[in-house]
């Protein structure tokens, strides 16, 4: 180690600066985002249905995602600059107060409300023509979001389910509707939740600025495993967010039918799934376009929702295609609902 | 194989096993100076690029045999210059045992693109 030491020590000495100072851009975290195209993820290496097994199923089926880099470092903020591919702004909403990891935590809540979301919508359209096939499910209020003043903030955490609040006159409520009728006369009240360990409560108080307890509650319904035929597992997922909602509907659908409607195709596309079987717009519809012409995809759906709306997910595509000069005939396909991309996919046949 | 067992046991009976470590851990100390930003880096190019992943790990791949040849490179200057008088072949030893460790470097490296990354990307 000395003699090493004797023999750079001199360009030590001149290289220590430039080091830190190379170091410092790779570690520095800047209050920006940066989007950048990704990958596709076929559905079934996430959901296997346990049914149908035999059947032979020639294309796939893919979600699409995007890297979504929240605090960049310099570095990385830099070289996304080299890349027509590639968005990045400031860091704004509710994500520029909330740390990575309660991002990716959201995140993953919305992955997993997602893949509940795909299997209901699945199981329900296949139950039409197969009286084999049920499905139960329990309606839960969850926590979705946090503002920086909410009582207890580090105790209460994001996917936590909210069981009831004692409100006015000692009502206990769990309807969320019913919650702002109930919280009127004090400044605050006794929450109940329930995370994986425990049942645990709360005494949440109302911001005096703006009267509001500063949590934000969201219905999801969870499938019931127990009373759900065929069973279905969902491996652990790396990638986090709802948008592959559609395209896990419609690989869970195809696994439980007998013919196959991918046909032979690469399906790719992106779109959340509501309960109803209505797809929701989503974000970075730019790198989700270049990710999907990238790996060459047979038909890429995407939310088509409102024609007049300038930030229609399908319009922003049309003028992605244009600005990276690709052309989308034949392989862009505009889907509101999930019977949507059901109905192409039957006339190409 | 033969001539690399023998060359070890050479450097064996020159230097005393505190002196090989010493070298060794010199070189690693060296050596992962330059593996820390250069592997953060990639890690971060991979990050951005994503979509061509693949690509990157080749390179990554690439990065870290170059990182283990320098890594050999330095042991190997660590002991000469402990004793410059020594007539042991060092680039030969080195040369071979740095090849080892990248044939498993090469290994792992493609045990990731073809098995751990498709399984990751769910």
């Amino acid at each position: 180690m000395n003699e090493l030491t004797k023999k750079f020590g001199p360009y030590l000495k001149v290289l220590i600066i430039p080091y830190l100072f190379f170091m410092f851009i790779l570690i520095y975290q800047i209050d920006y985002f940066v989007h950048a195209p990704g990958g596709i993820s076929e559905v079934d290496s996430l959901i296997h249905v346990e049914y149908n097994e035999d059947k032979e199923i020639e294309g796939s089926i893919s979600s699409t995602f995007i890297m979504s880099i929240n605090r960049p470092t310099f570095f990385q903020f830099l070289i996304s600059e080299f890349s027509n591919y590639t968005y990045s702004n400031i860091l704004t909403g509710s994500n520029a107060n909330y740390s990575n990891s309660e991002i990716a935590k959201i995140s993953y809540l919305d992955k997993a409300t997602s893949v509940n979301a795909a299997i209901i919508v699945a199981y329900l359209e296949a139950q039409k023509n197969n009286n084999e096939i049920e499905i139960d499910y329990d309606i839960v209020t969850m926590v979705y979001g946090k503002a920086q003043y909410l009582s207890h903030y580090d105790d209460i955490d994001f996917g936590d389910e909210f069981l009831y609040l004692i409100g006015d006159g000692g009502v206990e409520v769990s309807e969320l509707s019913e919650i702002a009728a109930y919280t009127q006369n004090e400044n605050s009240y006794e929450f109940h939740f329930r995370n994986s360990f425990e049942e645990y409560s709360k005494i949440i108080e109302k911001n005096s600025e703006t009267g509001l307890f500063g949590i934000t509650l969201k219905k999801y319904y969870l499938v019931n495993q127990e009373e759900t035929y065929p069973r279905f597992t969902e491996r652990q997922s790396n990638i986090g967010g709802p948008s592959g909602g559609l395209l896990q509907t419609l690989a869970v659908y195809n696994m439980l039918i007998s013919e196959d409607i991918t046909r032979g195709l690469k399906i790719a596309g992106t779109g959340t799934i509501n309960y109803d079987g209505t797809v929701g717009y989503i974000g970075g519809v730019e790198q989700k376009i270049t990710t999907a012409y990238l790996n060459g995809v047979d038909v890429f759906f995407i939310p088509f929702l409102d024609e007049n709306y300038y930030y229609d997910n399908y319009l922003e595509a049309l003028r992605a295609c244009e600005k990276f000069g690709i052309d989308p005939t034949g392989w862009l396909v505009p889907v509101s609902s999930f019977q949507d991309a059901l109905d192409y996919l039957e006339g190409r046949s | 194989m033969k001539e690399f067992c023998k060359l070890w046991s050479m450097i064996k009976s020159e230097f005393s096993n505190k002196e090989i470590l010493d070298g060794f851990f010199g070189a690693l100390a060296y050596t992962t100076l330059i593996a820390i930003p250069s592997l953060l880096v990639m890690a971060q190019i991979i990050s951005v690029f994503m979509y061509r992943l693949t690509f990157w790990v080749v390179l990554i791949i690439i990065l870290v045999a170059l990182l283990n040849n320098l890594l050999h490179y330095w042991w190997m200057l660590a002991l000469k210059l402990k004793k410059p008088d020594s007539t042991i072949n060092f680039k030969r030893l080195m040369f071979f045992n740095a090849q080892l460790v990248n044939v498993f470097v090469v290994l792992i490296g493609l045990l990731f693109i073809f098995i751990f990354i498709p399984m990751m990307m769910v």
